[in-house]
């Protein structure tokens, strides 16, 4: 960037003893009520002093009108999230002529313009096609995802932008749409137009804000939240759960939290319950209270027992197979969320005001939790992991693993050049931590790289039963490197694993790209991890030997050993036209 | 609220904003972090904490903490 670079001067300097994970959540549960009141104050922002320690994340915006506004109060958002938001500015430039001479590649790429500045260039159908073609130019330049931001769109354009923009990799078009629609005329402020570089108002600005700190940047570089584990009195409703429950009253404010709960579910995100009580007088209150939106049977795990909220949220992770850092702990006391953070200290932690409005919105803002867009394989994932207990159930009273599918009848579906499927193909390398071969975290513009490349193919796999549809479970990209297909990632999901299915999996998957990029040696990339132990396992057993720390493994005679026809599984496969652009 | 008032609650909002503490006697000439942006981003701050709106043409004159004072006594008073 040829302009100054204001790395992060946005907040105060820490100079105070490091605080542990417990006063973190604390501090954290403080900030709620500012950071998520109806209409927070640029002044009360500004006032928050962080105290604990950040995260950089480095962010690029490349812009036509001031973004400075807007990154002052954004600060305090990120901070709540953990991270340092570092940004870096182009030129006021119109041209986007991408000049990058920063020394560190960014996390994110923000293209932050106004396109009344172009209003006298482009006709409106001239617009789209120019910008696409400067944004396929950032494309080539950095591999971080690219947010685009727009304001002032002529009358009809907005679609077609947005509509051009979609065909490149790793590119998100932020909708500022329901920002205008909420603030009206207040939107734009022409004084802030003429003495500071942009024309959005103040309350725009803190608006965009809390969305771009909240929503767009944590969704674009960070793996989601999969879980919300609720507690129960006064989180769920008001009062305290007795023998007959009469006490629990449902406010209005408790029936908007428990609807935006279940919606969550809904996009797929799992419901756990962790309480302090006795199960019977649980299970009794979901079973009366006609008035509650959720049931019992929402909660994808439950722990209601006298123990530690912290070993409850053990189990919960254990039983729905995600790591702890993917659950967000919502507790309506601030103690209970500080042994949890002290004990479990990658856990996600969320306070339950009294103020109901403000826990609403602090998890409609909760970053992780807000998605882009919700896939096919999202919306299945509740259902799928809720057959869990009758495939164990089978598992149990058959004879014999083929007897278990065949009382399955599971199905596979192998997909090569799987274009279509991009973004869940990116959250697949992002989100797998145990089945991760080689822990290579591929963007989405990388991947769109390797499926251009003539020399790398990919699969997906796609997987059902008679329970569930799974949906794509599974990603595998080859390389051909002279004589060997090279398989630099095998990347399972972990709701995939435990039928006995992992060698059809990817030795079907292997022989499809082998059909592409035919090779008489195969060879798998592996890296150990800090969870990966599975893969290496099933890696280490297939080839009989054990792996070192990082390395390849000749594998074609040992893939060679597994057919098909041993499987009582019906495998289809797809080979979608291979294409460079 | 008198004008002691107004000018404690300007040196707050002002502190705040410009990131470091500042006296009564604060102008844009002194003030090296009080650019065009921090010119507005005070503009804001100060109208969220009165209550007020200034007007386009009364901007480019709120050069010092004073002109802002003075601005929401003759404009602004109760």
């Amino acid at each position: 960037m040829p302009n100054r670079k204001m790395a992060s001067e946005l907040l105060p300097a820490i100079s105070s003893p490091p605080i542990s994970s417990g006063e973190i959540a604390l501090a954290r549960a403080e900030w709620q009520s500012t950071l998520f009141s109806e209409w927070p104050a640029r002044l009360d922002l500004l006032k928050l002093q962080v105290t604990w320690p950040l995260t950089p994340l480095r962010i690029r915006v490349h812009r036509n009108h001031a973004f400075e506004h807007v990154a002052d109060v954004a600060s305090r958002w990120f901070a709540w999230w953990g991270r340092d938001a570092q940004v870096s500015y182009s030129d006021y430039d119109d041209s986007l002529s991408f000049r990058l001479d920063d020394s560190q590649d960014p996390h994110l790429e923000l293209v932050w313009l106004d396109l009344q500045h172009y209003a006298q260039k482009f006709t409106p159908p001239e617009l789209a096609p120019w910008l696409s073609e400067r944004l396929t130019t950032l494309r080539s330049l950095s591999s971080a995802p690219i947010a685009l931001a727009l304001i002032g769109a002529p009358p009809d354009a907005h679609e077609a932008l947005v509509a051009s923009s979609r065909t490149i990799a790793g590119l998100r078009v932020v909708d500022l749409g329901p920002i205008q629609q909420e603030l009206g005329q207040r939107f734009f402020d022409e004084r802030a137009a003429k003495f500071s570089g942009t024309r959005l108002s103040n309350p725009a600005c803190l608006r965009v804000a809390r969305e771009l700190a909240c929503r767009w940047a944590p969704s674009l570089t960070t793996p989601p939240i999969k879980a919300v584990a609720l507690d129960l009195d006064h989180t769920l409703y008001e009062g305290v759960l007795g023998e007959d429950g009469t006490q629990v009253r449902l406010t209005p404010g408790h029936l908007s939290l428990q609807q935006h709960l279940l919606a969550l579910r809904e996009k797929g995100v799992f419901l756990a319950l962790t309480s302090r009580n006795e199960e019977p007088d649980v299970r009794r209150l979901f079973t009366e209270r006609s008035d509650f939106p959720l049931r019992w049977e929402h909660f994808s795990a439950t722990s209601v027992n006298w123990g530690s909220k912290g070993e409850s949220l053990r189990q919960v992770a254990q039983s729905l197979r995600i790591g702890l850092d993917a659950i967000l702990f919502v507790d309506d006391n601030p103690g209970e969320l500080a042994s949890v953070a002290a004990e479990l200290p990658s856990i996600n932690t969320l306070h339950a005001a009294s103020d109901t409005s403000v826990t609403l919105r602090a998890l409609q803002y909760y970053p992780g939790l807000w998605r882009w867009e919700r896939s096919a394989t999202d919306t299945v994932r509740v259902a799928d992991l809720d057959a869990e207990p009758e495939r164990a159930r089978l598992a149990a009273a058959a004879a014999n693993p083929e007897e278990y599918l065949r009382s399955l009848r599971v199905s596979l579906r192998i997909e090569v050049n799987p274009r279509p499927h991009l973004a869940r193909m990116h959250e697949l390398t992002q989100k797998t931590n145990q089945f991760n071969l080689n822990l290579e975290r591929f963007s989405e513009a990388e991947l769109a790289e390797l499926l251009a490349s003539p020399d790398h193919r990919l699969a997906v796999i796609a997987l059902s039963d008679r329970l569930s549809d799974s949906g794509l479970v599974g990603l595998v990209v080859a390389s051909r490197e002279a004589e060997t297909l090279v398989i630099r990632e095998v990347a399972i999901s972990c709701r995939a694993l435990g039928r006995r299915l992992e060698d059809l999996m990817i030795a079907s998957a292997v022989r499809a790209l082998l059909q592409e990029l035919p090779s008489p040696r195969v060879e798998f990339l592996h890296r150990s991890g800090p969870r990966n132990a599975p893969a290496r396992q099933w890696l280490s057993q297939l080839v009989g030997a054990s792996l070192p720390e990082q390395g390849r493994s000749p594998a074609h005679t040992s893939l060679s050993r597994i057919r098909a026809q041993d499987y009582p599984v019906e495998v289809a496969v797809i080979h979608h036209e291979f294409k460079r652009d | 609220m008198n004008s002691n008032e107004t000018e404690r609650g300007l040196q707050e909002v002002f502190s705040v904003v410009l990131g470091h503490p500042v006296g009564p006697d604060v102008t844009r000439a002194n003030e090296p972090a009080w650019d065009s942006l921090k010119h507005m981003q005070l503009v804001f701050a100060v109208e969220e904490r009165f209550g007020v709106q200034f007007p386009e043409e009364a901007i480019p004159q709120l050069n010092s903490l004073g002109g802002f004072a003075e601005h929401l006594h003759q404009h602004h008073a109760p």
